[in-house]
């Protein structure tokens, strides 16, 4: 029972920043998709972000049978969008570094022949794949079906809606990112959410106070300001209307770099 | 000692928590192939040199290496080559047994499967485990829990095992498991543990640390540790007038004390002397010759936690 001296067993090849990567990744995922975790997530977020739709579509269907005006559909997939996305990544991601640190299975995996980066880039990496699968793709792909088959949108453009869907992911990612930071930066789940939801609220209701919020704002990824204002870069795409500014977009892919930036710097510098 | 025989080796390795200082200046040797007992009250330094030397915490001053490696800058190349068992260890809830160690296992190996999965059946019999293999953690009990602890740190047959309390929150037949687990290891690695338990460091170490308030106060083999510290104590017991005895026995020279107690009749004497031999040679006639009865007459053995408690208390001083 000596160091390595089986004859066929093969040691890992992972070499800088990515020792232990391919395992950590391993573990994480088999969290998400080898217990019942991704379909619990995936029935809740088909009934928040699919039974609001659906209420929508009818409520459509039915005005324009009376020759009235419907509600704003896109409008509204991005406000559920906004406001779920936002608060559920919150609740998803605070428990993901948090609970870790104070359960003591980082410390127990950071004592194997792993890298800090690569366990931060691991719990990034399944939790963005397992959030954006059940809150953003999977919704979105019934909400298409249901929007062409049941509404009078009818079929949209496929290459637009995806384009949309697209900003729909961006912004989740940047909470996941944000929430990810403060998981190394706070030591309390109820701090990582307050903070969290304050800089929600900030961009929610900042913008009327302080109109130039908006250019770095992720909800105007997904979420016009009003109804009948300045359309959402994902309802530009979807209606296949003019891009009111791409600063938001720009804004959100650096802010989200940064994010996690920070999380891997800090995570690197903890101590357990 | 050459550095080449030390799996360990610190030097003043310190850590302070904001004004706390938790480690001062330790300079430690483990040296190959030894279970070595790292031993000290709570609060003494013990898991905060353990998770120094993993990279789970950073030195605030000093360095150290583990297998020639140094601490700082190898650590994830050392930590490829020992096994850690945490004070309270936790591993993933929804795992079982079984999915822990692959996954632990998988750190080191990357296949083929066959031989990963000969691994972990080979950890699971070694810590008795086989009825649980297959259940998820969750509701493994304390000393179940600590078994699968040691069969994680020993999956990839690491040339040390660092320990951190390993016998702590067990039954005493779990305690015997797990001390047997360790002296079965012992000629295939290294042993550094830390313990409180001083029974089981006497029982299977061969050599002692004793730290206290951060400090490292001794260091040596547990037989030089338990002959080379204090005076040697001799337990007699007697019936008769002692009066007279006990004066002529306290003006000798080697006699360092005397602690007397009366009981039925008797009186029992636990005397410190400073000369073995001296002792052996006069003790007994003097004893004779001031017409006392003589029904017990032994050398006191210390064990560790006397010897423990008098290094403690002397370093607190």
């Amino acid at each position: 029972m000596s160091a390595n001296t089986s004859s066929q067993i093969q040691l890992v090849n992972e070499k800088g920043w990515r020792r232990g990567l391919g395992n950590l990744l391993r573990g994480e995922y088999s969290s998400w998709f080898k217990s019942s975790r991704w379909w619990k997530h995936l029935l809740m977020w088909f009934a928040i972000i699919n039974g609001m739709m659906g209420i929508m579509v009818i409520a459509s269907v039915k005005a324009a049978e009376e020759g009235s005006e419907g509600p704003p559909i896109l409008y509204m997939y991005g406000w559920f969008g906004a406001m779920f996305g936002a608060i559920g990544v919150m609740i998803i991601m605070q428990r993901v570094l948090v609970r870790e640190k104070q359960q003591g299975t980082a410390a127990w995996a950071l004592s194997k022949p792993v890298t800090r980066t690569a366990f931060v880039v691991s719990r990034l990496v399944v939790n963005s794949i397992a959030i954006l699968l059940t809150s953003v793709i999977v919704p979105g792909v019934i909400l298409y079906l249901t929007l062409g088959l049941f509404s009078d949108l009818g079929w949209l453009s496929s290459l637009g809606f995806m384009a949309g869907q697209l900003m729909f992911v961006l912004h989740t990612l940047y909470w996941i990112a944000f929430v990810l930071m403060m998981g190394t930066l706070l030591e309390s789940s109820g701090g990582i959410i307050g903070v969290s939801m304050a800089l929600f609220f900030v961009f929610w209701f900042g913008p009327n106070l302080f109109p130039p919020l908006i250019y770095i704002s992720p909800l105007l990824l997904i979420i016009s300001p009003a109804p009948d204002q300045l359309n959402s870069l994902a309802g530009s795409f979807m209606t296949e209307t003019p891009v009111f500014s791409w600063v938001p977009l720009f804004s959100t892919v650096v802010s989200c770099i940064f994010f996690i930036a920070v999380a891997i710097w800090r995570f690197n510098r903890q101590e357990f | 000692m050459n550095s080449n025989d030390l799996v360990i080796s610190t030097e003043g390795l310190s850590k302070s928590f904001d004004k706390v200082h938790a480690l001062k200046s330790l300079n430690l040797r483990v040296p190959q192939k030894s279970i070595f007992a790292f031993l000290g009250p709570n609060g003494a330094g013990k898991t905060t040199t353990i998770k120094l030397l993993l990279g789970l915490l950073k030195p605030t001053s000093g360095g150290g290496k583990i297998l020639g490696m140094d601490i700082l800058r190898d650590s994830v190349d050392i930590r490829a080559r020992i096994g850690y068992l945490p004070q309270d260890a936790r591993f993933y809830e929804h795992m079982t047994a079984r999915q822990t160690l692959e996954y632990t296992a998988r750190f080191f190996y990357a296949g083929p499967q066959a031989e990963i999965d000969k691994r972990v059946n080979e950890m699971i019999e070694l810590v008795g485990l086989e009825g649980k293999a297959d259940r998820p953690i969750k509701g493994f009990s304390g000393g179940e829990r600590q078994r699968l602890g040691i069969a994680q740190a020993e999956v990839n047959y690491p040339d040390l095992l660092i320990l951190d309390e390993p016998a702590a929150s067990l039954d005493p037949q779990g305690r015997r498991d797990v001390l047997e687990v360790m002296s079965r290891l012992r000629k295939y690695a290294t042993i550094f543990y830390c313990t409180h338990i001083l029974d089981d460091a006497q029982r299977i170490s061969d050599q002692v640390a004793i730290v206290n308030e951060g400090e490292l106060i001794t260091q040596t083999s547990i037989e030089d540790l338990l002959v080379g510290t204090g005076d040697l104590v001799y337990s007699v017991t007697l019936k008769g007038d002692t009066q007279s005895a006990y004066t002529q026995v306290t003006q000798q020279s080697w006699v360092s004390g005397i602690e007397t107690s009366q009981e039925n009749g008797h009186a029992t004497w636990h005397l410190s002397v400073t000369d073995e031999a001296a002792a052996e040679d006069q003790l007994m006639s003097l004893l004779v010759s001031n017409g006392l009865k003589v029904s017990n007459f032994s050398r006191k053995e210390q064990n560790l936690e006397e010897v423990f408690l008098n290094i403690v208390e002397r370093s607190q001083k």
